[in-house]
């Protein structure tokens, strides 16, 4: 299936479309074509791949160091039905990159994953480019969002927005509504975008035709 | 108005109990056959579904459990609901359209049914239904268990009952569980649904605006309360930590479209152009109920922390202490009549599922199949609560453990079979099979061995990464599978 997702990133913008390779195998001039022309079209499902692998590899970098005691909370010494919190992960710069990229890697699933159910017959890469939009978007916030974290964690700031200190209203606030894009879009371009009348009326077809025939299942 | 607050809630409760029992009776006469009993006749509206889709998601862990991990973790558990907006989305792209259009196409009525139609191979239907099937023994349990326990903490209240046994909550909890699903089957639970629904988000509400006033400065001063105490409580990571809470927000987003009792109602809707409006109606529905889960938590720790309230014996319970202390009696009633919605609509949906992988998915992929299926459906319901009722009662810890074990294990078995090989043509039965097999092993080994994961990454989480990996990989290296012609149609489309 010709379904690819174009991702445009500067420093490797790759593209080679299987017929081309499989001709410059031929001719021998991979390497060459590799060259000239740095390009390469990664399928969607690839680069879903490719994300989980960075996700598993980032798990197993966190199963190779030692986590510190009470990093994830610890008996509060007044109140023993609560939690109260240890060290944090952010403490480090190593910690704080790390779980940076575990998250930035979620989000880049999440989109790639929709990505993957706007799959239809023909390419739209207007559609395309919307989500990847709507993922950017996600990021920066998700960004914005550590980084007021970074500087809540590190006692520079306590201002609060919405009731919440800076770091958590980006969380509640920008986190939890950002997705919203998605779903705005989901809505409006539905017929273009999902499943358009003409599709309906194929699937229609189908049904009648099977309903002529034995029960599929 | 006080002195009747025990009342005020038994009556609400009753009330409530009174319309599943009508709701049931008028769905009797709806189901004719198993398509009805388990797929609703194809036939529901947009706010029904959608308000099915929502309240199932959101359990009675939503009402008891969420609130108890705010309590306990501070803001951790946010991100159990902050994901829940991206996970209705992944569940709309991409299965919404293609469930709905594949269950009319095979004419099937479960999940497992339309698996077999995808991937033309009755071991990946067998291997869901079983996965299916260990998951809402664990959840059914737990629900009933949660029913009971709430009951009996109502009843013990009254003076007439005030010695009733667990036992008997358990039963009284089943029969009407029992009452409504066999004699309406999925009728009865998407309608109970849509009451159910309704009932959490005016109680949500209602209860979200209690909580702002509880505290002069409101919210603020609830979160400067808490930060005073512990500055990462209230942080964006809660005392749980940056990796934890973003395993969670991988699970409970991804693994959200996994959820079988969710996804089902996607099989069962009118028109499939509905769905863009069902989206919305669902979000809407979701956003206003979760208000429960994250409000009673904070301010319950803010409570205590400042000394206005007495130190909670347990986490779970802040939900009720805050309805029993600081919530007029009616809104007590209505929240806790909204408490028993959660637990019923998601104990009800797994009843379905359950039966329907009982009696027919299993038999099915076995090459066998049941006559007068609708008579056994109604048998294996009752059959199965009963079962998981002494489960619950008797099992020990390991409801607890089967309880815990469900959404993770979903999401790793259902997620790469159905939301992936749904929408990817190169998809085979053996990635499937080894995706299912490897989210059950790697759930059950990690929960019965306890076997520490750095920065309590969700183990969902970590099965749910590496049964996808398995998936993918077994997929791109192996030839891509023949697909029957027509499902090669609906999945282009």
């Amino acid at each position: 299936m010709d379904n690819y997702f174009l991702f445009s990133i500067p420093f490797a913008y790759f593209q080679i479309e299987k017929a081309k390779l499989q001709d410059a195998c031929k001719s021998g001039n991979v390497g060459l074509t590799l060259k000239k022309r740095k390009t390469i079209h990664v399928k969607t499902t690839q680069w879903f791949l490719i994300f989980l692998l960075f996700l598993l590899a980032i798990v197993c970098s966190l199963f190779c160091t030692e986590t510190p005691e009470h990093a994830t909370g610890q008996q509060h010494p007044v109140y023993k039905s609560m939690v109260k919190s240890g060290p944090q992960i952010a403490d480090s710069a190593l910690g704080k990159w790390l779980s940076f990229a575990f998250g930035a890697t979620i989000i880049c699933l999440f989109t790639t994953t929709l990505v993957i159910g706007s799959r239809r017959r023909q390419p739209n890469p207007i559609q395309r480019r919307w989500l990847l939009a709507g993922g950017i978007f996600y990021l920066l916030v998700f960004s914005a969002m550590c980084m007021a974290y970074w500087q809540y964690n590190d006692g520079q700031t306590t201002i609060y927005f919405g009731g919440l200190p800076a770091p958590t209203a980006w969380m509640v606030y920008g986190m939890w509504f950002c997705p919203l894009f998605f779903s705005i879009l989901y809505i409006a371009r539905f017929h273009q975008w999902i499943l358009s009348p003409e599709e309906e009326e194929a699937f229609r077809k189908i049904i009648e035709k099977s309903a002529n025939h034995s029960p599929k299942n | 108005m006080e002195a009747y607050r025990s009342p005020i809630i038994l009556a609400c409760v009753g009330l409530y109990m009174l319309l599943c029992i009508v709701v049931g009776i008028w769905a009797l006469r709806k189901t004719k056959s198993t398509h009805d009993f388990f797929m609703a006749g194809r036939d529901l509206g947009i706010m029904v579904t959608a308000f099915a889709v929502f309240s199932s998601t959101l359990s009675g862990f939503g009402f008891v459990g969420g609130p108890g991990l705010v309590y306990r973790l501070g803001m951790s558990s946010f991100w159990m609901v902050i994901c829940i907006i991206m996970g209705f989305n992944i569940s709309f792209y991409l299965l919404a359209k293609r469930l709905r259009l594949f269950s009319e196409l095979g004419g099937s009525i479960s999940l497992p049914d339309v698996v077999a139609l995808r991937y033309g191979n009755r071991s990946t239907a067998l291997l869901t239904a079983i996965a299916i099937l260990l998951g809402v023994f664990g959840y059914l349990a737990t629900q009933i268990l949660a029913m009971a326990v709430v009951l009996k903490d109502i009843l013990t209240e009254t003076s007439l009952l005030a010695g009733i046994s667990l036992e008997w909550c358990v039963f009284i909890s089943c029969f009407l569980l029992v009452f409504y699903s066999v004699t309406g089957g999925i009728v009865a639970s998407v309608y109970t649904d849509l009451i159910q629904g309704g009932v959490m988000i005016v109680a949500a509400t209602l209860v979200f605006l209690t909580v702002l006033f509880t505290f002069d400065g409101g919210f603020t001063e609830i979160s400067q309360t808490i930060g005073a105490d512990d500055e990462a409580a209230i942080g964006p990571w809660g005392t749980l930590g940056m990796i934890g809470c973003l395993s969670w927000f991988f699970v409970f987003g991804l693994g959200g479209s996994g959820q079988p009792h969710v996804i089902t109602k996607m099989m069962m809707y009118k028109k499939v152009s509905d769905a863009r409006f069902i989206l919305p109606v669902s979000i809407v529905g979701y956003l206003f109920s979760a208000l429960l889960w994250i409000s009673i938590g904070l301010v319950m720790r803010a409570l205590v922390l400042s000394g206005r309230h007495p130190e909670l014996a347990n986490a779970d319970a802040a939900a009720s202490q805050f309805l029993q202390n600081y919530a007029h009696p009616v809104l007590a009633g209505v929240v806790f009549a909204g408490l028993f919605a959660a637990i019923m609509s998601t104990a009800d949906a797994f009843l379905n599922i359950g039966t329907a992988a009982v009696m027919h998915d299993i038999p099915k992929a076995l090459g066998k199949k049941l006559s007068n299926e609708l008579t056994w459906a109604r048998v294996t319901t009752v059959l199965l609560t009963l079962l998981s009722a002494l489960f619950a009662l008797y099992s020990g810890d390991l409801v607890a453990i089967l309880g815990a074990f469900g959404w993770g294990t979903f999401a790793a078995a259902i997620v790469p079979t159905v939301t992936i090989g749904f929408n990817w043509k190169r998809a085979t039965p053996l990635a499937a099979n080894t995706a299912i097999v490897s989210s059950l092993l790697i759930n059950f080994f990690v929960k019965f061995y306890k076997v520490p994961i750095p920065y309590n990454i969700d183990v969902g989480a970590l099965s749910l990464a590496v049964s996808l990996c398995l998936f993918f990989v077994i997929s791109f290296s192996s030839k891509p599978p023949p697909i029957d012609p027509d499902v090669e149609a609906v999945m282009d489309m």
